[in-house]
């Protein structure tokens, strides 16, 4: 980062609820069982509200006020009682009505905080992020775009959104990305947000700004718009930044505008064709009854708030005894939080004892093909029971933990049970002392001149012996036994 | 408030907002006709509201209306086809087709 | 014509029960005497669905011996719809080129509960475009005749409905009223036209023009058949969040209750009786006002202070609300397109190609609306209009404390020959000026004949009550309407 320069920026992150049906009407928010939303065919999921009908009326969805309030507590938020939708309105192919549904002076919820943690030079720090407000809104459909006209595909309009606006207070790429972390963890955890970022569940914009370092009026703000990816918010950043810092530099002035991320080119690029003047005219929804929350609602939902990111991983650090990174990893999200207690479930006995070992791989190898394949782990083969068991096998010496990597990349995909994958990959340690030690006898006496190095000082050499055993078990053998017994003879 | 100055620039910029085409013709008339509207609708501006009045948007006071999260399945045509493209003046592959956008 | 004889709905029941009408008789007659008809009241006739309904009207007459009057308050009866009400499977134009191919996909709650009642829907009506106007003149398919007085305009913008009740096209008529379009061409053809209180009847199928001030109403020929409907189509609805939870009364048990006018506190506000009323309106309707004082009200004179402003309030309260409620209109789900719509480099020019067919008063209304709305007026025009608007609330809510009920003339006029105001928008405007209050404050009103200017054209007397006060809007109009015997109606 050019010292010379301070980045001011802030995120509004739009998230989809994972309620049965729409905000204003009773279609699917989802799609059923087992059919993803891509498979639905286009306008299938609609009616004559979200269709935009003439005479057709809004009629508010009461679970998605309820996890407007959870998400507006879970992140410090007030909870303003009386509510009130607006329009905003503009014309544009997916927006049916002409104008969308949602809320501009006085949103359900305001001045809340998220803290988070990130690295910095090698340094974890912490920050507290302000949350300027969260509001209630309908989602447009999508345009799908073909060679000389496009198509409206009306399934998603009127889906739930709560919009997420962040103060500008965050100073880094590496702040964004910590933040949009810590922002996804809390609406999973919380059961507001299914969290499938593929299927645009959870989508942020970022408002970038240069200024010099010192100054205290903040530059001309750029908005790149719904970057779906941790890794692209922060790439998209840092381009801009040095986009912005090069124009300025040149002599030129940062405009006004909002941009797209090309993450094949890995560049932002602007969205208008031409100065387009947005004045949404605002005005209160003459359709709605402005909202107002009962005191003993918003109590009940205070008082039903699931256990959130931080309490959890505060817990796994205490009670399981799981590193911080760790427990940072699997609290990042609300499906890796709940694969790992089920699996600690499954596994039953003392906690602590397998906590460690499976919090391994869910923050190795899991994540590894998670991250590789883009893929959430709804989408995946592998199973709490399988990892259990993976686990189980394990702790008996039974496969070592490379055997158990190799397990979990193949159940990944095939969904097969572990004692079949183990016995068809021969991932089966041998663990039998006597022929252990038959093994490394061998190594022995096939190798005088290295014993005689070791035991003269040559501590490294333990490595050979222990390989050359390796390779003649054919890689089966208990590496932690191996290396005892290695170890012993050659003392001896 | 001051009286605002009705031209026809001001029109073609609405009409625009609205997406109305307006033939030079039309924006003249609608000037004019939008100068003498607000000359009368300005007389608003003289009412002493009293402080903390609160503007009117509905004449209800109700409690908030508000639905069960409960599915209502789509409408669909005998054919099996989503019912509201029915209505629909152009649709590929069912989806509302509309000139390229961007 | 059997639509001469037969002018309410107990008069065809009664007919019904004694086996000198059928459904089916009274339907046929009904479609042929619009068929034959120069007023151009309606935009499209239903006959394959009218003829079916009266069949299945009088086999139910059939079964039962007499019409089940509890279950089938409706049964048989014609009825004729606003063309801006959706019925599935039935064109819908809100008599504009934009909806002139519209055949909605569903069905409005209001004449969904019409029809279950057992109504023959003859037709769906003309009106101004998109329910913009006072005349009837602004439709895109031609203006409708008065239907007594050849080349002067029924009024607007519910003058399909209003004229083909009184010239007996059917037995009640669905309107709409926004800033009065039911009431003042009620009063302008001479039949009976209720608005009720905001949020009695729903809106859901009602195509929105201001949403909070929009409300479906009937027109019939007598007070007592707009007490039947009301009680058919009132109640609340899941549907429409503006729609009151408030239970529904027995208005057409209720309507015929014995008033009582001694200890009735009859309010006549000053503000309604000003210059620019027509000396024949005032004349008529002071005398409407002696006779209820005769027969024991007591009248007390009352003052809506803010009636000056209520035009004003309205014109950019409703246009404001208006120019977002018509954005749909855009071409791309519903709505004609011109045939050059798709051949645009810019999307922005399609919505301008497709929204060409909006005629010019809907064009105007939209224009004023954008512009009340946009940043930079939004405070000065529209917000400080809905302050204004709470005052005008206030002054009925504070007036209601020292009289029951407000009497008054419905429009400053009679209904006036074609041509005669189109060109002057704003004297269009200011015909609303006496209906416009009611729908500001969402009061219900009705307007019931109460006399004749000196060429003999209707006049009606405006009768308002506090909110939900309807049983006794209707109470007041049932009395008056059966016992006055002047006006020359």
């Amino acid at each position: 980062m050019n010292p010379e320069w301070e980045v001011v920026l802030g995120l509004e992150i739009h998230t989809q609820l994972a309620t049965n049906t729409k905000i204003f009407c009773g279609c699917p928010a989802r799609a059923p069982e087992g059919v993803s939303v891509a498979d639905l065919g286009p306008n299938a999921n609609t009616c004559p509200v979200c269709t935009g009908q003439p005479g057709a009326l809004p009629v508010l969805n009461r679970k998605v006020v309820e996890f407007a309030m959870r998400a507006g507590l879970a992140m410090n938020c007030e909870i303003r009682k009386k509510n009130v939708f607006s329009r905003k309105n503009y014309f544009y192919p997916d927006l049916p009505k002409g104008y969308q549904i949602s809320q501009f002076d006085l949103p359900i919820c305001e001045k809340g905080y998220v803290d988070i943690e990130y690295k910095l030079g090698g340094k974890e720090q912490t920050k507290r992020i302000g949350i300027t407000r969260i509001h209630m809104e309908e989602d447009a459909g999508k345009n799908l775009h073909m060679d000389d006209f496009s198509l409206v595909n009306l399934n998603r309009a009127c889906v739930p959104l709560i919009e997420i606006v962040s103060e500008p207070d965050m100073r880094s790429a590496e702040e964004a990305g910590a933040y949009m972390r810590a922002v996804y963890a809390i609406v999973t955890a919380i059961g507001v947000c299914d969290g499938n970022m593929q299927e645009g569940n959870f989508r942020c914009d970022a408002n970038v700004s240069v200024m010099p370092k010192g100054s205290n009026k903040f530059g001309t703000r750029a908005e790149i718009k719904n970057v779906n990816s941790f890794r692209f918010v922060e790439k998209a950043i840092e381009y801009e930044v040095e986009r912005q810092i090069a124009l300025i530099q040149s002599g030129g002035k940062v405009v006004q505008e909002t941009r797209l991320w090309d993450s094949a080119k890995g560049q932002t690029f602007s969205m208008r064709s031409k100065e387009e003047a947005h004045d949404y005219r605002y005005f209160p929804e003459p359709d709605l009854i402005p909202v107002q929350i009962e005191e003993k609602w918003l109590e009940k939902v205070r008082s039903e708030l699931p256990e959130l990111p931080s309490q959890k991983k505060t817990r796994y650090i205490s009670e399981l005894g799981l590193s911080s990174y760790d427990a940072g990893v699997l609290t990042s999200s609300a499906a890796l939080a709940q694969f790992f207690e089920e699996t600690l479930k499954l596994i039953g006995g003392e906690a602590k004892a397998s906590a460690k070992a499976i919090s391994n791989h869910l923050a190795g190898e899991v994540s590894r093909l998670m991250n590789e394949e883009s893929v959430e782990l709804s989408a995946v083969k592998l199973t709490p029971k399988h990892l259990a068991e993976i686990v189980k096998l394990q702790t008996s010496n039974v496969i070592s933990s490379t055997g158990a990597k190799t397990v979990i990349a193949v159940a990944w995909k095939s969904g097969e049970a572990v004692d079949v994958i183990v016995d068809r990959e021969g991932l089966k340690q041998v663990s039998d002392t006597g022929a252990l030690e038959k093994a490394v006898d061998a190594i022995i006496a096939a190798n005088p001149g290295q014993v005689a190095e070791y035991r003269s000082g040559k501590e490294k050499l333990l490595g050979f012996f222990v390989g050359q055993a390796m390779k003649a078990t054919g890689g089966k053998a208990n590496p932690g036994m191996l290396q005892e017994i290695v170890r012993r003879k050659l003392s001896s | 408030m001051a009286t605002i100055e009705v031209n026809e620039a001001l029109v073609r910029k609405v009409a625009d907002l609205a997406r109305l085409a307006l033939t030079d013709e039309e924006v003249r008339l609608y000037a004019n006709q939008m100068k003498v509207t607000l000359g009368y609708v300005d007389q608003i501006s003289k009412v002493v509201v009293p402080e903390g009045t609160e503007p009117m948007v509905t004449p209800l006071e109700i409690a908030t209306p508000m639905r069960e999260d409960r599915v209502v399945p789509p409408m669909t045509t005998p054919d099996g086809k989503p019912k509201m493209i029915r209505p629909a003046p152009e649709t590929v592959y069912e989806g509302f087709k509309v000139p390229p956008i961007l | 014509m059997l639509n001469e004889k037969y002018r309410t709905i107990s008069q065809v029941h009664d007919a019904f029960d004694r086996k000198e009408l059928s459904s089916v008789d009274l339907t046929r007659d009904t479609l042929a005497a619009i068929r034959a008809s120069k007023h151009n009241a309606f935009l499209l006739t239903m006959e394959d669905r009218a003829m079916a309904a009266a069949k299945m009207a009088d086999q139910i007459l059939l079964q039962h011996g007499k019409v089940p009057r509890d279950t089938h308050p409706l049964l048989g009866i014609p009825i004729a719809i606003k063309d801006n009400m959706v019925i599935d499977g039935v064109r819908t134009t809100c008599a504009s080129k934009m909806l002139e191919n519209y055949i909605p996909p569903y069905t409005g709650t209001a004449v969904d509960r019409l029809e279950k009642a057992g109504a023959v829907f003859v037709g769906k009506t003309n009106l101004d475009e998109f329910a913009m106007g006072g005349s009837n003149e602004n439709s895109a398919f031609g203006p409708v005749e008065h239907p007594t007085f050849p080349g002067y305009v029924p009024g607007g913008s519910s003058g399909g409905s209003a004229t083909a009740v009184k010239a007996g096209f059917c037995i009640a008529a669905l309107g709409s009223d926004t800033g009065g379009s039911i009431r003042q061409p009620a009063s302008y053809c001479g039949v009976v036209g209720f608005k009720p209180t905001y949020g009695r009847i729903s809106r859901y199928g009602l195509v929105a023009f201001a949403s909070s001030l929009d409300q479906i109403g009937p027109f019939t020929n007598s007070v007592e058949d707009s007490a039947t409907l009301l009680e058919v189509m009132g109640g609340h609805d899941p549907l429409d969040s503006t729609s009151s939870e408030r239970p529904k009364e027995p208005y057409a048990a209720n309507v015929r209750k014995k008033l009582e006018w001694k200890g009735l506190r009859v309010g006549i506000p000053k503000e309604y009786f000003i210059d620019g009323v027509d000396p024949s309106v005032k004349k008529s309707v002071k005398e409407a006002i002696e006779w209820v004082a005769k027969q024991g009200a007591t009248i007390v004179d009352i003052s809506l202070p803010n009636t000056p402003y209520a035009v004003s309030v309205y014109y950019i309260v409703a246009v404001s609300e208006a120019s977002s409620n018509l954005a749909r209109f855009d071409g791309v789900r519903f709505g004609v397109r011109p045939p050059n719509a798709m051949e645009v480099e810019d999307i922005a020019d399609f919505y301008k190609r497709v929204r060409a067919n909006f005629g010019p008063e809907v064009k105007r209304r939209i224009i004023l609306g954008t512009f009340a709305l946009s940043s930079g007026y939004y405070d000065a025009y529209f917000h400080k209009a809905c302050q204004v608007r709470r005052l005008i609330k206030n002054d009925f809510d504070r007036v209601f404390k020292e009289c029951d009920v407000i009497l008054g003339p419905v429009a400053p006029s009679t209904a006036f020959k074609k041509g005669e105001k189109a060109s002057d928008p704003l004297k269009m405007y200011l015909n609303d000026i006496l209906t416009i209050p009611c729908n500001l404050a969402g009061l219900p009103g009705m307007s019931v004949p109460c006399g004749k200017d000196e060429k003999g054209l209707p006049i009606g007397i405006q009768i308002i009550a506090p909110q939900f006060r309807d049983d006794l809007v209707l109470n007041v109009g049932h009395a008056f309407e059966t016992g006055y015997t002047g006006g020359g109606r």
